[in-house]
């Protein structure tokens, strides 16, 4: 397999496999026979820290439409709604990383994909394209998270 | 001392076909039970005010154990907000399971409840009845000590309180935390919070709270306001989520809203809707908290296009 990108978010890497496309909302995606398979990209998981929760709210058979809110994640560091990356829909949820949400720590761009979705390639990006887009997202994402964690929420 | 406790079932909400069937087996498995007086009710937190569920629940003066789709602090205040009041007990200390959770530093604001026990045991913690009545059956013996229970006598037949009830949506304030700072009465566009007659923070007028609005909980500097039925554990009442206030929310760079613009957001769609809904003409305009900082912020992030 050909050698991942790598994104510093600060010292620490995030690892971006090139034999895939991602979406902008940090997922990545993968074409299987019956859709997307998709997943956190390694950027979120580290984002989220050691994950202890993960919830659906939607079922096998739900259309979804793009950027709908359809789950939830708990991890040790941060918490976060889950957004449909595609519009389409959901064709497969993997009960593994529901009932172990620390398949997203250990084996995040593999046994632990989330969910597969129908969908056609809408506005998905190439690992190059993910990476200008980590890069534009990182300085606002690190003000954003450090004036969350000071607690004053900018007032 | 007592031969027998009351057991208070709160049944799942009827949406929940897989938790009736483990409230049936628990019934079942708790009917005739020595030293078990059953009575099942509707789910706590959907009932009303001044109901016959909480008619009931309000003269029992003893201890009493409630099994509830719910975390047992989240029973416990709701029970309180209900004016059903006492001590918080939990099954996990009797099993050994856990250490006892050191005393809660009290706030100024925690009312001082009767001398008695309330039990909440957390029934979505298991997913077969056996372990959930082998958990109540160690709280009946502790809490019917030193009665032995054989030489209880048998357990009557269970008590079905009927009321017909719909799902609510309100905060449920923990005492133990509320700092009683009023952020929350200053933050709510929507009227649900007052001062009592001794100037404490309650929820006076629960049902003008918009369904599925959590905002005021993410905005408590205590982390001291509950949504039972909220998704996330920090705002369901998980004790252990929110012990340090809540987590960075994550959802604005996930595709949602940071916590404070989350929080902003969530009241203002509810206000929106409510308008929508109501057709009103818009009436006085809601601005709210300057964020000018924030705001740059949330905008430069649209402009990203997340």
């Amino acid at each position: 397999m050909a050698k991942p990108l790598i994104f510093m978010m600060g010292r620490s890497p995030a690892f971006l496999p090139t034999d895939r496309r991602y979406a902008r909302n940090h997922m990545w995606a993968e074409a299987v026979e019956d859709g997307w398979r998709v997943g956190l990209s390694a950027y979120a998981v580290k984002l989220l820290g050691d994950l202890s929760h993960l919830e659906w709210s939607v079922e096998v058979g739900a259309p979804v439409e793009a950027r709908q809110q359809i789950g939830f994640v708990e991890g040790s560091k941060a918490t976060s709604e889950l957004f449909a990356p595609l519009a389409g829909e959901v064709r497969r949820i993997n009960p593994a990383v529901v009932a172990d949400p620390t398949l997203l720590n250990s084996n995040l761009y593999d046994t632990g994909w989330l969910l597969v979705l129908s969908a056609a390639d809408a506005g998905l990006l190439s690992p190059d394209e993910y990476l200008a887009h980590l890069a534009a997202c990182w300085p606002v994402a690190q003000r954003i998270l450090k004036g969350q964690a000071g607690g004053d929420h900018g007032r | 001392m007592a031969d027998s406790i009351p057991v208070i079932l709160s049944k799942a909400r009827p949406d929940r076909p897989d938790r009736a069937r483990m409230d049936a087996q628990l019934v079942e498995g708790l009917s005739g039970r020595p030293g078990v007086e059953l009575h099942v009710l509707p789910h706590v937190y959907d009932l009303a005010p001044d109901g016959p569920g909480v008619e009931f629940l309000r003269p029992i003066s003893g201890p009493m154990i409630v099994l509830a789709w719910l975390y047992p602090r989240s029973t416990f205040w709701v029970l309180d907000a209900h004016g059903v009041r006492g001590r918080l007990g939990q099954a996990a200390s009797l099993a050994g399971d856990e250490p006892e959770p050191p005393p809660q530093a009290k706030a100024p604001n925690a009312p001082d409840g009767p001398d008695r026990t309330i039990w909440c045991v957390d029934l979505r913690a298991h997913d077969r009845a056996e372990p959930c009545l082998d958990e109540i059956g160690r709280i009946v013996d502790a809490a019917l000590e030193p009665a032995a229970p054989e030489g209880l006598p048998a357990g009557a037949l269970p008590d079905l309180i009927d009321e017909a009830t719909r799902p609510r949506w309100y905060p449920v304030v923990d005492y133990g935390r509320c700092t009683n700072c009023l952020e929350c009465l200053n933050f709510c566009i929507f009227g649900v919070y007052g001062l009592d007659a001794s100037e404490r923070i309650v929820a006076e007028e629960p049902d003008a709270c918009r369904p599925g609005c959590p905002a005021c909980a993410r905005i408590c500097p205590a982390g001291a306001i509950m949504f039972p039925e909220h998704a996330d554990p920090a705002i369901a009442g998980d004790p252990a989520a929110s012990a340090d206030g809540l987590k960075l929310d994550l959802s604005q760079l996930f595709g949602g809203a940071d916590p404070a613009h989350l929080a902003a957001g969530e009241r203002d769609r509810a206000l929106s809707e409510k308008q929508r809904r109501e057709e009103e003409p818009p009436g006085e305009k809601v601005t709210p908290p300057a964020q000018d900082d924030l705001d740059r912020l949330v905008d430069e992030l649209d402009d990203l296009d997340l």
